[in-house]
């Protein structure tokens, strides 16, 4: 009954936006705006299975190498920095500076340093992800109770016990929601970063289809990116669940 | 298996060769806090020592510095003169002989671990994980919390939660328990119950307390001496023995003449301290 009800809740917009775009379209000789059954099809005969293995699947993989090494970088970092106020101090105003920087005027450079392959997608990645782990793990450090940093030293725990079993777990919700940021972030950035001279991947897959008037195939990877989206977020709440089973119930993470 | 067991194999509490000497000594403790006014002095020359099996209780007025002379000798923060001297040795820092229970459980627990891993949670790396565990367990026995291993603290009352925060003190096993007005957060049942329990750890474990506090019968009820803090800044009032004996009861040891001769003493040291503390420069620190 609920289930139900909450599906009703949740979906009734998105089918109706479907619909509206599914009739508006059904006669539409337009070349830019082909009609959504002739898009649904294209995405059945491309996308099941043949781009889904040539192109979506290593773009999924850079990406979440991206995202791995940002969240590593981002959460050993922001343990360090929100610890040491004074590091903080002296990295704080380049943090900011570079965090202004969009990682896509990285690219060129980029492109420049490492060439056309996948280490300079995973660069790039990992230069626009790494800010959103990094500023919410150094705050969430930095906000930890005072009588935790207590209990630290009276207790006299090792480093290992305070970083990795009291500060990294305290932090953790906050460095959950930075890496939800970062998961879009990443998404961005693997479609930009493969419209530079990548033979395969999603990204490079839209930008030769425009190029080659496939309109409609175009269509068909922006429809299995929003899917992708959406998916890579219901997986992630997922883990975010899992992840802060213990916690006290108000600081599960809201949606 | 209690905590008093491990003594026999020579891993927790150490006894003291000569059970009159002193175990903790405050000597000479001065605190001042400097801020935007200038230097305030908090405590002056503040000395008293703790036998080993000692309950000692330290009561003041509010804003007396209580909280100062617990940070001092937790080794939180260090004196601005004077030493605070454990089985001999001056503190520079938190100690391995002093077993802390703050006010504030539901602070100085791990929301996110269960009730075993915040007991063992100092024990980490210190030892191998039978005896970990052993400790563990027997902390959890002593504090009557068996069965509750895996709920996480945000699942327990508050009582239950200071259980846990006591067991966590005594796995540590350090021969000086020190606690923060660890009951002032919880019902009148509730801390009847722990001031039992205060009373028991003490007499299995062999353990000092230094207990903080602001009630005056909670002082007398536990303490085998109760130091008066007073004045601005707080030194020593005096110091009261208890003549109560290790075993007590809540309802018999209240009734006792004594007790209430005692209660009178105290309040009127507490009254004029207060009375003298009114007028000059407010409070600067206590939670």
């Amino acid at each position: 009954m609920t289930i139900i009800r909450r599906a009703v809740i949740a979906l009734w917009l998105p089918i109706l936006l479907v619909l509206l775009w599914w009739f508006a379209s059904a006669s539409s000789t337009s070349l830019f705006f082909p009609p959504l059954a002739d898009i649904v099809s294209a995405t059945n005969a491309l996308w099941i299975w043949d781009h889904t293995i040539v192109d979506l699947l290593p773009s999924l993989r850079n990406m979440l190498l991206g995202l791995g090494i940002a969240t590593a970088l981002g959460v050993a970092l922001g343990l360090v920095l929100g610890s040491f106020p004074r590091l903080l101090a002296t990295f704080d105003p380049g943090i900011e500076l570079f965090r202004a920087l969009p990682a896509v005027a990285i690219l060129p450079v980029a492109i420049l340093v490492l060439g056309l392959g996948d280490s300079m997608r995973v660069f790039v990645i990992v230069l626009g992800a790494v800010w959103p782990v990094l500023i919410n793990t150094t705050a969430a450090v930095r906000g930890i109770d005072p009588t935790t940093r207590d209990v630290e030293a009276a207790f006299r725990l090792s480093a290992a016990s305070r970083f990795l079993r009291v500060r990294l777990p305290a932090a953790l919700p906050q460095i959950l929601a930075g890496v939800r940021v970062a998961l879009y972030i990443s998404v961005a950035l693997i479609v930009v970063s493969e419209m530079q001279g990548a033979g395969v991947g999603i990204g490079h897959f839209l930008l030769a289809s425009q190029r080659n008037w496939a309109i409609t195939d175009m269509w068909t990877g922006m429809v299995v990116l929003g899917f992708v989206g959406y998916g890579l977020s219901i997986l992630f709440r997922f883990a975010e669940r899992a992840l802060l089973r213990a916690y006290p119930p108000q600081r599960l993470g809201k949606d | 298996m209690t905590i008093a067991d491990h003594r026999t194999t020579g891993e927790t509490v150490p006894v003291a060769s000569d059970p009159a000497a002193p175990l903790v000594e405050v000597r000479g403790v001065s605190h001042s806090y400097t801020t935007k006014a200038g230097s305030r002095e908090v405590l002056r020359n503040i000395s008293f020592s703790v036998k080993p099996r000692e309950f000692v209780c330290i009561v003041g007025p509010s804003g007396v510095g209580k909280t100062t002379i617990l940070r001092d000798i937790a080794g939180l923060q260090a004196a601005t003169s004077g030493e605070v001297r454990v089985a001999g040795t001056a503190l520079a820092g938190p100690s391995n002989d002093i077993g802390l229970v703050f006010q504030d459980y539901s602070r100085s627990l791990m929301p996110w671990m269960s009730v075993t891993d915040n007991v063992a949670l100092p024990l980490r790396g210190r030892m191998s994980r039978t005896e970990r565990d052993g400790r563990v367990a027997s902390a959890l026995l002593e504090v009557g919390l068996v069965g509750h291993e895996e709920s996480r603290p945000w699942q327990l009352s508050g009582g239950m939660q200071q259980r846990v925060a006591i067991a966590r003190a005594l796995a540590f096993g350090a021969p000086v328990l020190l606690m923060d007005e660890p009951f002032a957060s919880v019902d009148a049942q509730t801390r009847a119950d722990l001031e039992d329990l205060a009373l028991r750890v003490r007499n299995d474990t062999g353990q000092a307390v230094i207990l903080i506090t602001h009630d005056i019968d909670e002082a007398i009820y536990l303490a085998d001496r109760i130091v008066v803090l007073g004045g601005r800044p707080a030194s020593v009032v005096e110091e009261i023995e208890v003549p109560f004996g290790p075993e007590r009861q809540q309802l018999v040891t209240k009734a006792l003449p004594e007790f209430g001769r005692l209660r009178a003493r105290v309040h009127r040291l507490i009254e004029d301290a207060s009375r003298a503390m009114t007028g000059s420069m407010p409070a600067v620190e206590e939670s």
